[in-house]
């Protein structure tokens, strides 16, 4: 309650203060207190450390992959935006296998490595042409030019448009593959990454034989029929499917 | 059940896929000697494929090491290369009209300038042992092109890309390797997976350039400088994968139909690879 003299008091007990009193002998109190303008003032900044980006990098790794793109524009939280991409799976497996190699990262890093490693190998042997694990369209017969191919996104509706398969997913899934084969040796069915491994190694091997196509393959004049062995393997392949 | 009924190659020959020389070896190392590809003609191919993997990685290494000559020509070029450098070969064809040469990143034939920083930063991760073909790209200068005009206001630099280009931070995302500009960064742009996938050849030549980069990439960026709440946003460098030369992070790019600004995830694993080296290695004590 206020009294005549404009303090507040308890009614129960006329000796103990409010916060509302406290709060406004507080700011009285305070009135003569100034601040002094700095003369070369500063923006405020966190003492930064690597480990901070590098745990950043990590989290995003583990977090998204095999995703290839969260979206940031409003400032909120991260959303995984469009397909799953083998190349985002295959360079982060690499990325965790070099960490738990290394050997120099805590525990529970190595330990989250090398469950998101399986994750993805097991999501990159889904998208792979022929693979121990291949369903639907992704089953192949082994002399098709497609045996042993990653697809980008792991579409299935083949017989849709043209797809484009490119060596450096090829390569990079097969090395993704190899990665998982020996790091995760304590997943009992392992054996099934060196196979993919196989396959994506025969892919890349026949992308590298252009010269020795039926039709369609690479010649030392301008579509002429002297067959020419570049040597190396060929950027991309278009594959074209049609309903069985 | 869709089935195959036919396959095109492009006859284009990229840097970038020699991450197919790093499988291959891990693959020899992991079950040995092998033989991949069919000893008879199968499916679309009128020869035998079978190779050998030693015989895979070494035709695959000649020819960037011995390279192959333009059309018309018996003088062979490298493209992965300080002196005669390009984004890729296309070769001949039987089927289609090609140009049998090296090109560059943009323009047809041989008309273009440029060359991309990514496409190169792979291939030198799978052929560290081209260090000359490293120490040619740091050397770049900044192009004036792409610099900040003097008294730009700070909001207007962040709004930006501009500023002045540091090879040894990271390679930009195109690269002017001909012409009246050569040697100068060819874009506004850092691409940060460079610095992860260069590491390897920076450690041993340019460890201070590496260090620096570690330290700027370890500081959150505002991505807007302006009198509104937006101002609180920051960003990581190495999960935006790509920035202004002035390490802005405003930018957006066309993602999925839309203009976003984004989380590169693959980008950000290929930088992580930077933190395999030093300097500014550390061992972090288990926490378990």
């Amino acid at each position: 309650m206020k009294k005549a003299d404009g303090l507040y008091y308890c009614p129960d007990d006329k000796h103990l203060r409010p916060a509302i009193e406290l709060d406004r002998l507080n700011a009285v109190s305070m009135a003569n207190i100034r601040v002094l303008p700095r003369k070369d003032p500063q923006e405020s900044v966190n003492v930064n450390i690597y480990q901070d980006v590098e745990a950043e990098l990590f989290k995003a790794v583990v977090q998204f992959a095999p995703y290839r793109y969260a979206d940031i524009t409003g400032g909120g939280n991260p959303a995984t935006v469009g397909t799953r991409s083998v190349l985002t799976a295959a360079e982060s497996i690499r990325a965790l296998y070099n960490i738990v190699t290394e050997n120099k990262r805590p525990l529970t890093w190595r330990t989250q490595a090398k469950s998101i490693m399986e994750t993805l190998a097991d999501w990159l042997l889904t998208a792979q042409f022929g693979s121990p694990t291949a369903t639907g369209d992704y089953v192949q017969a082994s002399t098709t030019m497609v045996y042993g191919a990653f697809f980008h996104d792991g579409t299935t509706a083949f017989d849709v448009a043209p797809i484009t398969i490119y060596s450096e997913e090829v390569a990079a899934g097969g090395l993704a593959m190899i990665l998982a084969y020996v790091t995760l040796t304590t997943v009992l069915s392992r054996g099934k990454y060196l196979t993919g491994a196989r396959n994506a190694a025969t892919c890349l091997r026949r992308m590298q034989c252009g010269d020795k196509r039926t039709a369609r393959y690479t010649t030392k004049s301008d579509q002429g029929t002297d067959r020419y062995h570049v040597g190396m393997w060929t950027y991309s392949m278009t594959a074209t499917f049609g309903v069985a | 059940m869709a089935d195959l009924i036919s396959t095109t190659f492009d006859h284009k020959f990229y840097p970038g896929d020699m991450v197919g020389l790093t499988f291959l070896t891990a693959l020899q190392a992991a079950e040995g000697a092998a033989t991949y590809g069919n000893t008879t003609a199968v499916g679309e191919f009128a020869q035998a494929t079978d190779a050998t993997n030693a015989t895979m990685r070494s035709e695959a290494t000649a020819f960037w090491t011995t390279g192959v000559p333009d059309a018309g020509s018996t003088t062979a070029k490298t493209g992965l290369s300080s002196t005669t450098p390009f984004e890729f070969f296309e070769a001949f064809r039987s089927s289609a009209a090609a140009a049998g040469t090296w090109r560059y990143a943009d323009g047809a034939g041989q008309t273009g300038t440029t060359v991309t920083g990514l496409n190169w930063a792979k291939g030198l991760r799978a052929l560290p042992t081209f260090t000359g073909v490293w120490d040619y790209l740091v050397a770049f200068t900044s192009n004036s092109t792409y610099e900040t005009a003097d008294d730009t206001a700070p909001q207007a630099v962040a709004a930006a890309l501009t500023g002045t280009y540091d090879p040894t931070l990271a390679l930009a995302t195109t690269l002017i390797v001909s012409g009246t500009n050569a040697s100068k960064n060819g874009s506004s742009r850092y691409d940060w997976a460079t610095t992860g996938l260069m590491a390897e050849i920076q450690t041993t030549r340019g460890a201070s350039g590496l260090g620096n980069a570690k330290a700027e990439v370890a500081r959150p960026r505002r991505r807007y400088v302006d009198p509104t709440p937006r101002a609180s946003r920051t960003d990581w460098l190495g999960l935006r994968g790509q920035s202004g030369l002035d390490f802005q992070v405003s930018f957006t790019d066309t993602v999925e139909g839309a203009s976003r600004q984004v989380i590169d995830v693959l980008r950000a694993a290929m930088l992580m690879n930077a933190y395999r080296y030093t300097p500014q290695t550390w061992n972090l004590p288990d926490l378990t």
